[in-house]
């Protein structure tokens, strides 16, 4: 039996451990807990205060009483443990419980837009890259040597007509068409060429369907033995990716002072699948006629060649150019022309 | 150019049921485009010849009278001999028997009328009695058609009760034929004709010239030509034809110019006018009355004018060709006839002309003139001298028929510079190498003869050394267009059918080398992934645009831009030296149209002189962003924007160009930003010049542009940045904790952040391994006067241990001790 003031300590730690027990219920934080954690089992707190009465009692009674305070040591820590395993499980149900909208609109600035035109541009040349075409630029001021002398279309030629012009100071035009990149690749590199050359071109027309400043992209590829059955071919597979992939193509007889024999190409209407009527009428795209005019085409002028030392007997080539205004009208439905340059903040933000 | 297919259906036996679809749809696809068909005289139905039988007055009105008309197979008494009363107001009506145009009740005419019975002032009247403006035959206005309704000659296919469109030739498919400037022989209808026998593999054939009279000149020797500049005028007729009356020309002509776009004037003019749209050749007629002595073709003379038919005296120059008689010039040859020589309606002798003159000479002249004309059109392509006998004697026989006079004298016909038919050799080799298909040796004659380009398999004379796939080709002088081997190709190729050539996928080139175009678009990219829509503006604005970027200093390099010479409008000057016009006038517009908050970038080329003669311009590529209104909020407005949002797209642009650390100056230069809130912005701290510049718009110029709002702007050189991308060198990932200590204090306002970083990092204080700004605070009822409170926060770190909180602290000290050693600061 232990003495009596054994029993008394036993006692009192049993009522501390139960006394945490009924308290810890009240505590809502975990700061709450470790403070009442603490003011029990800590140096100075009440169960070692208890204990220091340990070295007063009688060696044979110290462990029981080392029992009980172990027991109620445990009793504590294990309430601590049981309430914040219970808090945080309350707190994580409580996370659980929160519910957004989700159809509200997303924060932050939202993503911006390319411009058609840059998105076609870029469609038309991933197209030719593919084929192995090269893209290069060149300037918008030019020379009437390199916008239609070097271009077999000399001065006083009714051709220059089809891009009345504007000139610079200096004597110096603004190029009508993105040819001269042509001349300026043939001068600087000799065959093979294959290149696409994207850029504004500039002529004296404005009006519903004709702006001052337009953009062109343009393919050369020169090389021995080119015919006009590979122009073609690479024209098929241009409207295949382009417009869809069993469109046809159709080369009519034309003529532009830079190709001999030339061809404006019109490719295989895409709305009404060249058929020309849509819903038992008439299609409203290509009027009916099945085909959409997109642009010309024809195998390198013999003069051109000459122009920039190319032997005209040895190499080959053909050239095609076409409007990206035009390809973005068609690609995108759009009908006003001048949409593309009013930089309306509705329009530009459809082309994601 | 318009085509009629009544006409075309005379000059060519075409199969018949051949449509004028199908016409179409075959010179489309030989290159001779029709653009449009357009449907005439549809709208006229129901109109039918009517014989007058009496008239007279109506009882209500002194202009108004009652005519009895009569016309076989209209229903009701019309149909009988007694005829029906149909009231008219016109002056001319014509005696018994003559026949009219009666629209009865039900006839349609032109501009949607359908006509039925009537009260005209208490009369009851079954349709009416037509005039040539009502049936839509001629323009409201025209003179020729004289005064009250259209009254038939009673010739054998006008007889009542014949339906009046079909009977006029109103009925009619009128092509608009697009014909590129190569096919000067395509700009007739007989050119079409050519071409439409060839597709359709049938005959054509010009009509013959009328039989009419001919006699010696009345007075003498007539009219001599002499053709001083055989440059300027390789052939040149002149015919007489005298004893002419002027008068309108029959109705069937009239109408058959009106559905060419030609207006009826006289039956001289129309005859000009008539032959050319059938043969080609642009004829003038001169009234010999007004023409003294001899005919001369020469160039114009220093100093000398002359007076056109359009009533403008006009300066010429020396390059210009002229037609000039004893006394002075009296037409610019194939451009326009003068004044003085006009025929009129007193005129009774004709001076006929038939000529070619010099392509370029009358291109110059009529472009420098502005006077462009169906004649200059065909002069400035080249008309063919070898058919101008047929078309001078066509138009001189039909002169003599409608104005009732004779031919007089002998045709003066001088040919200087004859032209002569080309040779052109076409191998079949070089067919194919070109076209990528074959064509038999006989096909391919097939073709060029049925284009009357006569094709032999052996030269006309020496010895036969060509091979067996060589064709020689004589080319017409009437196809320019040919002159070597390429063009017969084309020419073969077309009538071949360009649909019949194979196609196929080139071979494999090189591989692609990088594109120009790379940098700028991994511009747009990025800008657009910063929220802002890519916009395209206009290469060239106006010059006050310009003006207000420098300032008002024109030879600041902003307002000194390429100046166009021939700019459609004032709108459209200058080339322009920044992206900044355009975007504003975006901005404008978008805020205009109720667009509150506007984020618009452009990439692309601006235009800037240099010093160097050789390239007197540059195109540098410039990409620029422009912004007005409020960051994004959520669920309620954002915060306006400021010069820091403007900062980070300049950032993020550069370091995605591979700037890794652009330095923001404050600006020193004048120029389009605000003097306070504006930088030039560095492509690394030792470089000498700018690539751009951010902030906000300078508050005056928005004015001055019409900008209503704060906007905010940056631009960047992207030229100034290419071959910025350095390859990335990583450093290895921190392995030990960091540390961080605050450093607040005043300072003086002017002392910049990133000369306080420089001062904070002066030591070089190995574990300071990062430092951040928190705090910028300027609120005068704390911050003592000229100061400002800053807040920076320190980051230590060594690589290779944990560092103890007093290796922190020293650290700390030390860089703290050097801002304090550049700066008179304040700790706080």
């Amino acid at each position: 039996m232990p003495s009596e003031g054994a029993a008394a300590i036993i006692a009192d730690l049993d009522r501390l451990a139960a006394q945490f027990a009924a308290e810890i219920g009240g505590f809502a934080t975990e700061q709450e807990i470790r403070a009442a954690q603490a003011r029990y089992l800590g140096k100075k707190g009440l169960v070692s205060e208890l204990m220091k009465a340990l070295g007063r009692l009688p060696a044979e009674d110290r462990p029981a009483v080392g029992e009980a305070a172990n027991r109620a040591k445990g009793g504590i820590e294990a309430a601590v443990g049981a309430r914040l395993a219970a808090l945080e499980e309350a707190a994580l149900g409580a996370d659980l419980a929160r519910v957004v909208d989700v159809t509200l609109p997303p924060r932050g600035a939202r993503l911006g837009t390319l411009h058609p035109l840059t998105l076609v541009r870029r469609e038309i040349e991933h197209i030719f890259l593919g084929l192995g075409f090269e893209v290069r630029t060149g300037p918008w001021i030019e020379t009437e040597w390199h916008n239609f002398d070097a271009l077999n279309t000399p001065a006083d030629h009714p051709a220059r007509d089809m891009q009345d012009t504007f000139f610079v100071e200096g004597g110096r035009i603004l190029r009508s068409h993105t040819s001269p990149v042509q001349i300026r690749t043939m001068l600087a590199e000799p065959p093979p060429v294959r290149i696409v050359a994207p850029g504004n071109v500039f002529r004296r027309d404005d009006d519903a369907t004709h702006t001052p400043m337009f953009p062109q992209v343009e393919c050369l590829l020169v090389d021995e033995g080119v015919s006009f059955a590979d122009l073609k071919g690479t024209l098929l597979h241009f409207v295949h990716r382009f417009f869809g992939p069993k469109l046809g193509v159709r080369l009519r007889p034309s003529y532009f002072p830079f190709t001999e024999p030339s061809a404006e190409v019109d490719a295989a209407c895409y709305l009404c699948e060249g058929t020309g009527t849509m819903n038992g009428r008439g299609c409203k795209l290509c009027k009916g006629s099945g085909w959409i005019e997109i642009g010309g085409s024809g195998m390198v002028h013999p003069n051109v060649f000459r122009a920039v030392g190319y032997d005209p007997k040895a190499v080959s080539g053909f050239a095609f150019g076409m409007g990206l205004s035009r390809m973005a009208m068609l690609k995108y439905g759009v009908d006003d022309l001048r949409a593309f340059y009013e930089n309306d903040t509705r329009f530009l933000s459809q082309f994601r | 150019m318009k085509i009629s297919f009544n006409w075309l259906r005379e000059l060519v036996e075409l199969p018949p049921g051949v449509t004028a679809e199908a016409v179409a749809g075959k010179l489309t696809l030989a290159g001779l485009e029709v653009e449009s068909i357009d449907r005439r005289g549809r709208d006229l139905t129901g109109v039918v010849v009517a014989e007058v039988l009496a008239k007279r007055p109506h009882p209500g009105s002194d202009k108004l009278s009652i005519v009895r008309v009569r016309a076989p197979g209209v229903t009701g008494q019309a149909g009988s001999a007694d005829g029906e009363e149909v009231v008219c107001g016109a002056p001319n009506v014509p005696a018994p028997g003559g026949l009219v145009a009666w629209a009865p009740p039900g006839a349609t005419l032109p501009g949607g009328l359908t006509l039925s019975r009537k009260e005209v002032r208490g009369v009851s009247s079954p349709g009416m009695l037509c005039s040539e403006v009502e049936l839509g035959i001629s323009p409201e206005g025209d003179r020729t058609a004289g005064d009250g309704i259209l009254i038939l000659s009673p010739d054998g296919t006008a007889r009542p009760g014949a339906d009046v469109a079909g009977l006029l030739g109103v009925l009619d498919e009128i092509f608009e034929v697009n014909v590129t400037p190569n096919r000067p022989d395509a700009l007739s209808h007989a050119g079409i004709a050519r071409e439409v026998a060839a597709l359709f593999e049938t005959k054509w054939k010009l009509p013959a010239p009328d039989d009419v009279p001919e006699g010696p000149f009345p007075n003498g020797r007539g009219v001599d030509v002499e053709i001083r500049d055989p440059d300027g005028c390789p052939r040149y007729l002149a015919r007489l034809v005298t004893g002419l009356r002027v008068g309108p020309s029959p109705i069937a002509m009239r109408v058959r110019l009106g559905a060419c776009g030609v207006r009826a004037i006289s039956n001289l003019v129309d005859v000009t006018n008539y032959v050319m749209l059938e043969t080609g050749h642009p004829l003038h007629a001169f009234d010999l009355a007004k023409v003294s002595g001899d005919v001369q073709v020469r160039r114009a003379n220093r100093g000398e004018r002359m007076t056109t038919l359009d009533g403008v005296d006009r300066a010429l120059q020396e390059t210009d060709v002229v037609i000039a008689d004893g006394k002075h010039a009296i037409a610019l040859a194939g451009v326009m006839g003068g004044a003085t020589s006009e025929v009129s309606d007193a005129t009774t002798t004709v001076l006929l002309e038939a000529a070619t003159f010099d392509p370029r000479a009358v291109r110059r002249t009529a472009k420098r003139l502005g006077l462009h004309s169906e004649a200059s059109h065909r002069f400035e392509r080249g008309v063919d001298a070898n058919s101008l006998p047929h078309a001078s004697a066509r138009a001189a026989a039909m002169l003599a028929r409608l104005g009732g006079g004779s031919l007089a004298g002998a045709l003066v016909d001088r040919y200087p510079r004859e032209q002569h038919p080309r040779t052109v050799m076409l191998s079949m080799a070089g067919l194919e190498r070109l076209a990528g298909f074959k064509v038999p040796l006989a096909e391919a004659a097939r073709h060029l003869e049925s284009v009357e380009i006569a094709a032999a398999t052996e030269p006309g004379d020496g010895p036969a050394a060509l091979g067996a796939d060589v064709l020689v080709a004589t080319v017409p002088t009437f196809r320019p267009d040919i002159t070597i081997e390429e063009d017969l190709i084309e020419e073969v190729m077309r009538l071949h059918g360009y649909d019949r050539a194979p196609a196929r996928l080139p071979a494999r080139g090189r591989a692609p080398s990088a594109s120009p175009e790379a940098l700028a678009d991994h511009a747009r990219e990025t800008l657009a992934a910063l929220g802002l829509h890519e916009a395209v503006t206009w290469a060239f604005v106006p010059r006050t645009w310009l003006r207000a970027l420098g300032g008002v200093d024109d030879k600041h390099p902003l307002a000194d831009g390429v100046v166009v010479k021939n700019p459609i409008s004032a709108d459209y000057e200058v080339m322009r030296t920044s992206l900044l016009p355009g975007l504003v006038e975006a901005t404008k517009r978008n805020l205009a149209r109720g667009v509150a908050d506007v984020a618009l970038f452009e990439v692309g080329p601006i235009v800037r002189r240099t010093t160097n003669a050789d390239a007197p311009t540059v195109e540098p590529t410039h990409a620029a962003a422009i912004w007005v209104g409020r960051r994004a909020g959520w669920l309620k407005p954002g915060e306006a924007l400021d010069f820091f949002d403007a900062k980070r797209a300049a950032v993020s642009l550069l370091r995605g160009l591979g700037v890794a650390d652009p330095v923001f100056r404050a600006r020193t230069t004048r120029g389009p930003l605000h003097p306070g809130v504006g930088a030039d912005v560095f492509a690394d701290a030792d470089a000498a010049a700018p690539i751009g510049f951010v902030g906000e718009l300078d508050p005056r110029l928005a004015r001055a542009l019409g900008l209503d709002a704060r906007a905010l702007y940056l631009e960047i050189e992207l030229d100034g940045v290419a071959g910025a991308g350095r390859p990335v060198r990583s450093a290895p990932t921190p392995r030990f904790p960091s540390a961080t200590r605050d450093v607040s204090f005043w300072i003086d306002v002017a002392v910049s952040a990133d000369a306080q970083r420089a001062a904070l990092t002066g030591a070089k204080e190995p574990l300071l391994r990062d430092l951040a700004v928190l705090e910028d605070f300027r609120d005068p009822k704390y911050a003592p006067p000229g100061q400002k409170g800053m807040l920076w926060t320190l980051t230590y770190r060594a690589d290779d241990r944990t560092l103890t909180d007093a290796e922190v602290d020293a650290a700390h000290g030390r860089a703290v001790a050097a801002l304090e050693a550049a700066h008179a600061i304040g700790i706080r």
